[in-house]
Order: C-alpha cells, then structure tokens, then sequence
C-alpha cells in the first residue's frame, strides 16, 4: 500500500533531525577530544561523524524525492528551488505548521552543528600545528614548507619564535 | 546556555590542555636518557565550573613507591657486597701463596734448611743457610703484616670518602626538601625536584642502607641503621668515621652528629658500601692483621723455646734464636734474627739436650717439626695450621661477596627493569603519541570540512 506523501515526508523528516541530533552529539563530543588531546577517541569520533554524515546523505535524497511527491500531489511541479519551506507555505493548515516546525528545528541544528564545526576545525589546526612545532622542537628542523609551524601562547596569540628542544625541557 | 565569552574561554583551556599534553610527550622524549627520570603523563582536569572545558594539572611523574624502596634495599645490599669485595680483594695477593712468596712458603723453606742441617749438623754453609730462610721468613710476615695493614687502611680511607659522599647527599636532600615543600603548592617544577630526590636517594641507598618515610608535605625523612635520622625534614646528620674498639686496635666506628650537633654512639650494621667497608676491615683485614701478629709470636716463642732447649756444637745450651718479641701486638713486622747467631752461627743449637755426639741433630729435627706441632698457638692450634685457617677465611669471605654481589646485581638489574616498565620514556610510544595526534588532528580537519559541505546541501533543502 502506498504511503500518502506528507505523512512519508513528515517521517523522513523526523528521522533527518534524529540524524542531525546525534551529529551535533558526535561534534560534541569531537570538540571534546580535541581539547583533551586525546588522539585515539578522536579517531573514533571522526569515523563516528563520517557513518552519521553518510547516513544524512541518503536521507537527503529520500527527503527530496518524498518533497517531490508532495509537490505533484498540490499540482506544482519540482523543480530545483523547491525547499521544505516553500512546499509548507503551499500547504493547508495543519500540514503547514507541522512542516514549518520540523524545518525550524533542522535549521536551528544545521546552525548549532555550523558553530561547532568552526570551532572544531580552528582547535585541530591549532593542535595539528602545537604537535607539529613538538616534533620539529625535537629534530630541530622544520618538518615542511621550510618554515617552522606557528604556535600560540597561553593567552591565544601567536608566537614570534619556533618552539626550541630548551623550551621542551623547561615548559613542562 | 554558554555565552561567546565562555564559549571561547573554553576554546581556550582546551588549547593550553593540548598544548601541555604535547609537550609531555616531547618533553618525555628529550629526557628519555635522563637518569632518574620518570615518565611524565599529562594531568588533564575539569575546569572550575563543570561544562567549562578542560584545564591542564600539573603533569605527573609515573613511579612506583614499592619498587622504589625495594630498588633502595638491593642497591644497599650490592653496596656492601661490593666494597667488602674491593677492600679484600686488596688483601687477597698478600696471603695467596701461589707466586711462591708468602708465608706458608717461607715456612717451607726454613724446615728445608732445617731438614739439610740435621744431615750435616756442624756445616757452616748450612747454618748460613738456615739465618737467611730465617731471615726471609721474617720478612715474608712484615710483608704480608704491612699488606694487610695497607689494605685495611685502604677500606678505612674509602669509608671516609663514602661518608663525604653520603653526608653531601643528605644535606641536597635536606636542600630538596626545602624546595619541594615550598613547591607543593605552586608551579615550579615539582615532579622535578622529586625527580631529582628518588635519583639522590637511589645513590645513597648504595652507600648506605637507609629507610625513607614520605611525610604530608612532601619532604621525606631519611633513616639509618638502628632509627637513627640522616635527614629530618629540611635538616642533615653528618656522619664521622673514626677509630672503634680498644685502643690499638684496627676497628673503626661511624658516628652521627644531628643537625643540633648531639652526637650519637657509633652505629652498626649500617649496610651499603659504608657497612661494606666497616665490616671488611672490621671483621677480615684488622682481624687477619692481628691474627698474623698472634701466629707470629707464637712462632718466634716457640722456636726460640725449642732452640734453647737445644745444645750447640761447643756443647753450650742454645739461646734465643730470634730476638724475643714482648708483646703480641705489632709481632709480626718485628721478628728478627738474634744478632749473636748471626754473627757466630755456631750458637745454632742442633743437638739434643743432652748430645750424642757430632751428629746429634735432634733438636733441629724438633725445629723443623715446629711449625706443624699443634698446640704452639695460644688457641691449640698449630702454626701452619692457624695460617692456613686464615687464608681460608680470607677466601670464604671473598667467595661470599662474590656470590652476594652476583645475586644481587641481578636482583638490581631486575627491579630496574621492571621500574623502567612503568617509569621509562618508550621514546617510540611517545613519538607515537605526537604523530597518531598531528594524524587525528588532520583528520578531523577534513571530515570538518566534508560535514560542513553536506551540511550546506541539506540546509538548502530546507530553505
């Protein structure tokens, strides 16, 4: 038996900010590991973020073609500008509210896990260069580029001079 | 909900955590070959306000106590094995007789110029003979006397230079524990200093067997044999060595000065390369020395007896043959042939008490029985055989630090190992640590920026 389009697409919608949730959950927890150094559960989380990011992916597509139905079923025909929003300004009432509600809270997530993408991103570079000026401290020599990486200071700012084998001995 | 202010000042703590961790693997790299060192594993707590991010504790040093303080007791154990094996092993060429010039040898040689002279007692040749194995076997007991002597000199100068060493060591523990105690609540290099305490503890333990009682504030107190305090809190003891025993004797002592200045009565055992050294010189070397003086004596005693219940050719009663000797002590360097025998060997006394004629030889025969006639020595014993007794005590004691020293290296190499695998830096593992983080740090760089890609793409669809 076929499913009436809204419904199917009030669901998969559902499913989609279900998705979203455990995805700003897995950025959370990220973010976390980053500050924490801690390598080996950040491994996790990556692989964590790139299944749910998967997953997201096909349930994209699943929306849009259930949008589509739901477009055909009103007598407009989907083109590429159609969004969640615009499909539940052609709806009647209640089918509108309950449209508009989920692509609200897709919204809201979509912005929460866009914050803590930056941040993330900004905490691995840093680390990624924190780790990289250790390891050039130890050899001595800049490890690529011929420069030696930036590092930061306690108070965020960025360091004028390399990280030296001295200052690997004395900072601790 | 957190404001942008928190938001950041999280971002922040995080940073600074990372930014320690990092440096705890490198800085546990670089100190990789450092003695002492305990590997360092980063201390990362909950800031003030739970939700706040993470702040980075002062890094702490992997050690364990127990092991330590077991590494202590072998490392004295081996101490003392090995400075009693030194200090004999000195001693050990003065009574080994295998390069034909010690006692037993001397011995020999003067019952073969006894044995030649009861062929032909009147021979003048053979009574000259017998004044210069006399005259050797003297000097083969000042020699061996003099060795001993040095020997136990040698093992009392360096129990002098150990107790610099073990004095010097407590005052820098006294000194740590000054630092540490100001440190505990700070943020100097405390895990450090500590380090820096367990290294200066683990020598001392060589040298002396110490007990180590960690106290609240971080300082330790610093115990030797029989309780008593080396080091109390930031305050030193000073030991002495000195002599020990009655007046004379070669026995030394070790007193304890208190940072006060009280003195306490001389200590023992003490364990370590000092107990070590007391007791080879104490309990073999000053010993041996002084045995060799009684074996000397009695010699000298009983030849000169024998000889004077001799009768010499003209028919006169023997005298004395060596020089007599009045007291025990220092006998053994001062044996000396009688200067009229040397100047008319015709006072030799071969014949019996009561001579049969020229070729009576009984009393040389009796002469050259001597050394191996028991009861000459006060305890009973026989001369060769009080010797020989000493010899074979300098070589038990010899084969026992041997053993002991081996046992115990290897029961130090073995504590060792098993705190280098909890305390040492792997400096693979570490370097490990740094790349499998600069990886994860990639990594999560680009997952961002694919997220960040189907993110756009999905908050298209929603509009």
């Amino acid at each position: 038996m076929a499913t009436a389009p809204l419904p199917a697409l009030c669901l998969a919608l559902d499913d989609e900010v279900a998705l979203m949730r455990e995805l700003v959950d897995a950025c959370q927890r990220e973010q976390a590991h980053v500050m924490a150094f801690e390598a080996r559960e950040l491994t996790a989380c990556i692989g964590e973020k790139l299944a749910l990011s998967k997953r997201l992916e096909a349930q994209e597509v699943l929306c849009r073609r259930l949008m589509g139905d739901a477009a055909l079923e009103l007598g407009v025909t989907p083109g590429a500008d159609l969004t969640v929003t615009s499909l539940a300004l052609r709806m009647p009432e209640p089918a509108r509210a309950e449209l508009l509600e989920r692509a609200t809270c897709l919204r809201s997530l979509g912005g929460a896990l866009r914050e803590l993408q930056a941040m993330t991103t900004l905490l691995s570079s840093r680390g990624a260069d924190v780790v990289r000026a250790c390891l050039e401290g130890l050899s001595g020599s800049p490890m690529a580029g011929g420069a030696f990486a930036d590092t930061y200071t306690a108070h965020g700012r960025k360091r004028q001079d390399p990280i030296t084998k001295r200052d690997l001995l004395t900072n601790v | 909900m957190a404001t942008l202010q928190e938001i950041f000042s999280i971002s922040s703590a995080g940073i600074n955590a990372g930014r320690n961790t990092a440096s705890i693997a490198a800085f546990n790299i670089v100190n990789a070959q450092t003695p002492g060192f305990a590997r360092r594993v980063s201390n990362l707590q909950t800031g003030a306000t739970i939700g706040m991010g993470v702040i980075a504790g002062p890094a702490q040093a992997i050690r364990n106590t127990i092991l330590a303080r077991t590494l202590m007791g072998g490392q004295s154990r081996l101490g003392f094995h090995d400075a009693q094996l030194s200090a004999l092993q000195v001693a050990e060429p003065a009574l080994n007789d295998l390069d034909n010039s010690g006692i037993n040898k001397a011995l020999t040689d003067l019952r073969s110029a006894l044995d030649i002279l009861s062929a032909t007692p009147a021979g003048t040749a053979e009574r000259q003979g017998l004044i210069g194995a006399a005259k050797s076997l003297a000097l083969t007991f000042a020699t061996t006397s003099r060795q001993l002597t040095d020997a136990a000199r040698a093992a009392t100068d360096e129990a002098r230079d150990v107790v610099g060493d073990i004095n010097e060591a407590a005052k820098n523990v006294a000194t740590l524990n000054a630092r540490i105690r100001t440190n505990v609540s700070g943020e100097g290099d405390l895990v450090g200093l500590i380090d820096q305490r367990d290294q200066i503890l683990t020598e001392m333990s060589n040298n002396l067997d110490i007990q180590v009682v960690s106290q609240k504030d971080g300082s330790v107190l610093v115990f030797a044999a029989g309780g008593r305090p080396l080091v109390t809190g930031t305050g030193a003891s000073s030991f002495e060595v000195g002599p020990a025993g009655t007046p004379g004797s070669f026995e030394i002592g070790v007193t304890l000065t208190k940072p006060g200045g009280a003195k306490l009565d001389p200590l023992a055992p003490l364990g370590g390369r000092l107990g070590g050294l007391i007791e080879a010189n104490n309990g073999v070397l000053g010993s041996q020395a002084a045995r060799l003086d009684e074996i000397a004596f009695s010699f000298v005693s009983g030849f000169n007896t024998q000889h004077q219940s001799g009768t010499t050719p003209n028919g006169q009663p023997g005298g004395t043959f060596f020089e007599p000797i009045s007291t025990v002590a220092g006998a053994a360097r001062s044996i000396v042939v009688s200067a009229a025998i040397v100047a008319d060997p015709s006072l030799i006394a071969g014949a019996g008490a009561t001579p049969s004629g020229s070729t009576d030889n009984a009393n040389f025969l009796a002469l050259a029985d001597l050394p191996n006639q028991v009861g000459v020595m006060a305890d009973g014993s026989s001369i060769v055989g009080a010797y020989d007794a000493m010899v074979f005590n300098l070589a038990i004691n010899i084969n026992n630090s041997e053993t002991g020293s081996a046992i115990e290296t290897a029961s130090v190499l073995q504590i060792q190992t098993l705190i280098d695998s909890e305390s040492a830096v792997n400096t693979a593992d570490e370097e490990a640590k740094l790349v499998q983080a600069r990886a994860a740090f990639d990594a999560a760089s680009t997952v961002t920026t694919t997220v960040t890609n189907m993110l756009d793409t999905l908050l298209s669809m929603v509009g």
